[in-house]
């Protein structure tokens, strides 16, 4: 059960139950003291009104005993001869009623009324011309001659204005004056009567009525309602006669009883008045029950915010101090199991939770120091302490993310150790990771000497070194405002890594090919970009190493099947795929066997016999030439050696070396590395360059062909005439060996002109001391043409086609047992003949 | 009728502080109650130059204002008094008259056979000194048509509504009223006096004043403000002095009949110098001169030969006997007639006032 529960289940009710019980008993109290309050309002109205009604007849009786005690009334009433009163001293009295009346102004009438209920004199505040006449078969005068009390009063109804008026009577009792000493007997002279209209009296009621919806009524004895002050209909009528009569009989009036009126409730109190009257006076229930109602709803809504507010106030608490709190340790939990160690768990709870919290959050620092080891371990690279593969990419794709976001470029460095391989293939690996581990420190330090590369500190925004594995390293330069940037930062790479590298007390030179590709220039996807800065690696690589180069657009065209040729290539070297042919030369002179050609062919498993001219170019771009041309010298050293110490002598191995590879590597080191690796004396190894290297070459291609010269190898210039070598600049070419291009050999054959050409080349080359090879030799006639012009050398199918190793031995060792036949068979074949010529272009 | 009853207020004022008038007017003096411009003044002084008596007059403007006064003193104070003939028989009443002295004074024994009939009250308590008739005053000059009928009073029409003067007496207005309509002065009919009662309400708001008018050059009648009033004939003819064109008419339906008696209050300490005066007055000559100057009938047949022939032919002091036929003496009425008549006309005066 959830805590959140257990509090509603309990802890409401608990709040709610007390507070609704005190709000019951308060309303109840309210509705209790509300309805009170109408009641004593009620009783006030009555006893005020019956007061007014008491004062106004006390009043009246006052006045009828003033007037009663007046000269004029008295002379007036002892005056027996009614013509007497009439003519003489009914004005007198009728003025005496006037003035009296002139003091107290709500009498209607003041009369006078002989014992027999005539009525003798009157005076009413409306002039009036009406003429009672007798009263004497009145009930009432019946009741009031009969009567022996003074004063007497009943109401009337005046039937032309339908008021109420009460009349007050007093008996007006006197003896006659006398001057005698016996003085005579009162007797009963009159009556003298004062009308007061009820409503006049009842002004007050009707005002309250007015203003407070009581109904207020006078009734008579029978419970008939005289007066009232609002209309009531028959049945009102009945029902308050009925109980004006029940309350009549009762010994107290005051009770408070309810009535139906005007189909409302009304609480209803009756006070005698006047004698026999009954004054009602009712107030509608629902007035109080308004007022209660509104109470009511009062205190409801007081309690109920009084609950809102204590619920709110419990279930805050609760939430603040318990929930949330567990909640927060909950959800922290949560994000440590997450892996989230960098959360800290703060809590404003309780304190048992806060020690809860604290020991959690120990706890999570452990996890957290034993996940960041395992974090680190799983993002860098053991060796040199470098971000691993799966750091950088997930670095570049931040980085990437960034510089998308800021609109800013970026640049990615590919690079790797050259040759790195041969490091360790040949002095181990241990020395390899040494030269790695020192690698990635001058990889570094070249980096961070660089101010205006790193702008920020965070870590996220440095410029990060990886190690994607083997030699291979990435750079990311963030912020790289121009291409400039990263080129100044991959030239002082280069840079750095030419001092020699300290390993195992030996010194070891070691280069560096950069790759560089920028965001969002070059790719705008991470995998984009990585490819990008590869495929440029690999373009600096076939610029000849040790350097740095931008990606370019058309590197990208070719990389698909590079990628797929480099990775066939570098698998054909190693398992043997590749294999040296050799052909030989012949030395036409002698008929001897001069020496033979190294021609690199690739017998692929698959895609069977492969083209040179299809692999040598991308071999060349893709940076392997130098590689292959090292393998196909020492390949061809090590067969030459082994033919020697076979027992075969006084042979020449050429060996055709490229224009990268002398600009790429020192060939004099390779070319002495190798001769003294395979023990080849110098004299046995011919380098062939072509004319247009020759041509082209600076000064310290010559300078290292010179030199190579010097260790006793021969050189020689291949292709010659394709180019537009002048003689003059032939003489420079430190060559030993000029070899003519097949095409002249075979337009010499057709064209006198180039059999000139062809003699003159001859000539000339022997007036500079070279050797002349011919090439492309099919026929008879060509070997007695050239024999004719001098030639020293030829080659090509007429004697034989690059043969392979046993068979180019078997080829020398039948010159040894006899003259050898030219291979006349091996002219129908077509596509051999094909191939070899083209293989025959691999230098050009 | 403020004025007067100011007067009389005044005079109860001093007859309750004195207690008696005659006291303060010493014993040679004769306190009178009259009408004023009733009594011929060289009568009075040539009564004080033969009898060496002083009578002081004190002047009533109407009968209620005379009995108030006498209530409230049972006549105390007064010796002399003019009461007409209606009231007669309730001072008898009140026993407020003195007796005829026996044997009568000389000018005293003549009987009125006509008036002791009508009055037979005043047969040894009173004697009739002069009569005449209530009939209409008008200003010609007002009203160019003339007026000839009670009606055209109690219903004014237009010119002379707000311009009628009445009296102050109920008896006479409601008399004349009941007249106006073809009843008897004296009707005590229910439905007559409803019906009079009527007309008198509907004339109540044309009414100038319920009082009667007065005789001084002030008066209504003579300064236009009414139009006609109820007058008394001698009044009327006396007024046109002042104005030619005050004219005096008995109407149609009949006139009133008044008869003014001299009485001596039985509560008067001088009755013997009352009566003296009395019999002075009713010498023929002295009655022939108070007759010629009230401008009214005297009942005295001696007194005739001095009076000028002219004054014996007007026929506003001794109307013809055609219209005499129909008017009819001022009889008193049934007692509770008259308080009906009171309480028609009681109302009237206020609801003016208001």
């Amino acid at each position: 059960m959830k805590l959140q529960h257990i509090f509603n289940g309990t802890i409401i009710p608990l709040v709610i139950i007390p507070l609704m019980i005190l709000g019951w008993t308060a309303n109840t109290h309210l509705i209790d003291n509300s309805r009170t309050r109408t009641f004593s309002q009620l009783s006030e109205v009555s006893s005020e009104l019956k007061q007014q009604i008491d004062q106004a007849s006390h009043l009246a009786r006052n006045n009828l005993d003033l007037l009663s005690s007046d000269f004029v009334v008295q002379q007036y009433a002892l005056t027996k001869d009614d013509a007497s009163r009439y003519s003489i001293y009914q004005r007198g009295l009728l003025e005496r009623f006037s003035h009296h009346q002139q003091s107290s102004h709500q009498y209607e009438a003041v009369r006078y009324i002989l014992p027999d209920g005539y009525e003798d004199a009157r005076w009413t505040r409306t002039p009036s011309f009406k003429i009672d006449g007798s009263a004497k078969d009145q009930s009432w005068f019946k009741i009031l001659s009969r009567s022996d009390s003074t004063y007497f009063h009943y109401l009337e109804k005046n039937h032309q204005n339908s008021e109420w008026i009460v009349h007050f009577y007093k008996a007006l009792k006197l003896a006659e004056r006398t001057s005698g000493r016996v003085k005579p007997a009162k007797k009963l002279r009159g009556y003298l009567s004062i009308s007061l209209p009820l409503q006049w009296l009842l002004t007050d009621i009707k005002q309250l009525g007015e203003n407070t919806e009581l109904i207020i009524a006078l009734a008579d004895a029978a419970g008939k309602p005289l007066l009232i002050n609002t209309g009531l209909d028959d049945n009102d009528q009945q029902s308050m006669r009925s109980h004006v009569l029940e309350t009549g009989q009762q010994d107290t009036y005051f009770a408070i009883d309810s009535l139906q009126l005007k189909g409302v409730k009304h609480y209803v109190e009756v006070t005698p008045v006047l004698g026999k009257y009954f004054l009602l006076v009712a107030s509608p229930a629902n007035a109080s029950v308004v007022f209660d109602e509104t109470l009511s709803s009062k205190v409801a809504t007081i309690t109920a915010l009084s609950m809102l507010a204590t619920i709110s106030l419990l279930f805050l608490l609760l939430h603040f101090s318990v929930i949330r709190p567990l909640h927060a340790l909950e959800s922290a939990s949560e994000a440590v199991g997450r892996g989230a160690f960098d959360t800290v768990i703060k809590l404003n709870g309780g304190l048992e939770l806060r020690r809860l919290a604290g020991s959690l959050n120990k706890m999570t620092h452990q996890l957290r120091k034993a996940s960041e080891k395992i974090s680190y371990a799983a993002n860098h690279d053991s060796l040199t302490q470098l971000p691993n593969r799966r750091m950088f990419l997930h670095c570049l794709k931040q980085a990437v993310a960034s510089a998308q976001r800021s609109n800013e470029s970026m640049a990615l460095l590919f690079l790797d150790v050259d040759n790195f391989k041969n490091i360790n293939d040949s002095l181990g690996h241990d020395v390899g990771d040494l030269l790695l581990t020192q690698f990635s420190t001058r990889l570094c330090q070249s980096l961070r000497e660089e101010d205006t590369i790193a702008h920020t500190t965070l870590p996220s925004e440095e410029d990060l070194v990886a190690r994607l594995g083997g030699d291979e390293f990435t750079i990311i330069l963030r912020h790289v405002a121009s291409p400039e940037n990263a080129e100044a930062v991959a030239r002082r790479i280069v840079e750095k890594m030419i001092p020699p590298f300290s390993i195992n007390k030996q010194k070891m030179y070691v280069s560096t090919s950069i790759g560089i590709a920028l965001y969002p220039d070059d790719a705008q996807q991470v995998d984009e970009l990585i490819k990008c800065a590869d495929i440029a690696m690999y373009g600096a690589k076939n610029n000849g190493k040790n350097n740095f180069r931008f990606y370019q657009t058309h590197m990208h065209d070719l990389s698909d099947n590079r990628v797929e040729l480099e990775n066939e290539l570098r698998f054909a070297i190693k398992h043997g795929e590749m294999s040296v042919h050799y052909q030989p030369q012949v030395a036409i002179q002698h008929n001897k066997v001069y020496g033979f050609e190294a021609l690199l062919r690739w017998q692929h498993p698959q895609k069977g016999f492969i083209s040179p001219d299809q692999f040598i170019p991308l071999a060349e771009e893709i940076g392997l030439i130098g590689e292959l041309g090292q393998w196909v010298m020492r390949k061809s050293c090590r067969t030459a050696q082994q033919w020697r110490e076979e027992g075969l002598s006084d042979f020449k191995m050429s060996v055709n070396v490229s224009m990268l590879q002398f600009a790429q590597q020192d060939m004099l080191t390779q070319v002495k590395d190798i001769l003294n690796e395979t023990g080849l004396p110098p004299e046995y190894l011919t380098i062939e360059v072509t004319e247009t290297i020759a041509m082209t070459s600076q000064e310290s291609t010559l300078r290292s062909l010179r030199a190579i010269q010097a260790l006793g190898v021969s050189t020689a210039l291949d292709d010659f005439g394709t180019g537009y070598s002048s003689l003059s600049h032939l003489r420079k070419m430190p060559v030993d060996i000029l070899k003519i291009d097949r095409a002249f050999i075979v337009e010499a054959q057709q064209q006198a002109s180039v059999r000139k050409i062809v003699h003159a080349i001859i000539q000339m080359a022997h007036a500079l001391d070279l050797k002349v090879v011919a090439e492309g030799i099919e026929s008879v006639d060509q070997i007695n043409d050239l024999k004719e012009m001098n030639c020293n050398v030829v080659q090509g199918f007429y004697y034989s086609k690059a043969l392979p190793e046993t068979e180019a031995k078997a080829f020398y060792e039948t010159q040894i047992k006899g003259k050898f036949k030219p291979q006349e068979e091996l002219l129908d074949l077509g596509p051999a003949l094909k191939t070899c010529r083209y293989f025959d272009t691999l230098n050009r | 009728m403020s004025k007067l009853q100011g007067l009389s207020t005044a005079l109860l004022t001093v007859l309750c502080l004195n207690l008696s008038w005659a006291d303060a007017a010493g014993d040679n003096t004769l306190v009178m109650l009259t009408w004023p411009d009733y009594m011929d003044p060289t009568l009075l002084d040539k009564f004080r130059r033969q009898h060496g008596i002083q009578v002081k007059e004190v002047f009533f403007n109407s009968d209620d204002d005379r009995d108030k006064v006498i209530a409230a003193t049972n006549g105390a104070g007064f010796d002399v008094m003019i009461v007409n003939g209606g009231m007669l028989s309730s001072y008898r009443e009140q026993q407020w008259l003195a007796a005829i002295p026996k044997p009568r004074p000389k000018h005293l024994r003549r009987r009125y056979a006509r008036y002791d009939e009508a009055f037979p009250e005043g047969i040894n308590y009173a004697v009739p000194v002069l009569w005449g008739t209530l009939g209409i005053a008008y200003r010609s000059d007002l009203l160019p048509l003339g007026i000839a009928r009670w009606s055209e009073l109690f219903n004014p029409a237009p010119n002379l509504q707000g311009k009628v003067s009445l009296s102050n007496t109920s008896r006479e207005v409601v008399g004349m009223a009941l007249k106006s309509l073809g009843y008897s002065s004296s009707s005590s009919e229910p439905e007559h006096l409803n019906e009079v009662a009527e007309l008198l309400h509907e004339q109540n708001p044309h009414v100038y004043q319920y009082d009667y008018l007065s005789l001084d050059p002030n008066s209504g009648l003579l300064s236009g403000e009414v139009s006609a009033g109820m007058a008394y004939s001698g009044d009327a003819i006396n007024m046109q002095d002042h104005n030619p064109h005050v004219r005096f008419v008995l109407p149609q339906e009949g006139a009133e009949i008044w008869v003014d008696y001299l009485v001596v209050f039985s509560a008067s300490l001088k009755k013997d110098l009352a009566w003296k005066f009395i019999n002075f007055l009713n010498e023929p000559r002295n009655a022939a001169s108070w007759s010629l100057f009230s401008k009214s009938a005297t009942p005295n047949p001696q007194a005739q030969q001095f009076l000028p022939k002219e004054f014996l032919q007007h026929p506003a002091i001794y109307p013809d006997t055609k219209t005499l036929a129909k008017s009819e003496l001022v009889r008193p009425l049934e007692p509770r007639v008259l308080n009906q008549f009171n309480a028609i006309y009681d109302p009237l005066p206020r609801l003016l006032e208001r």
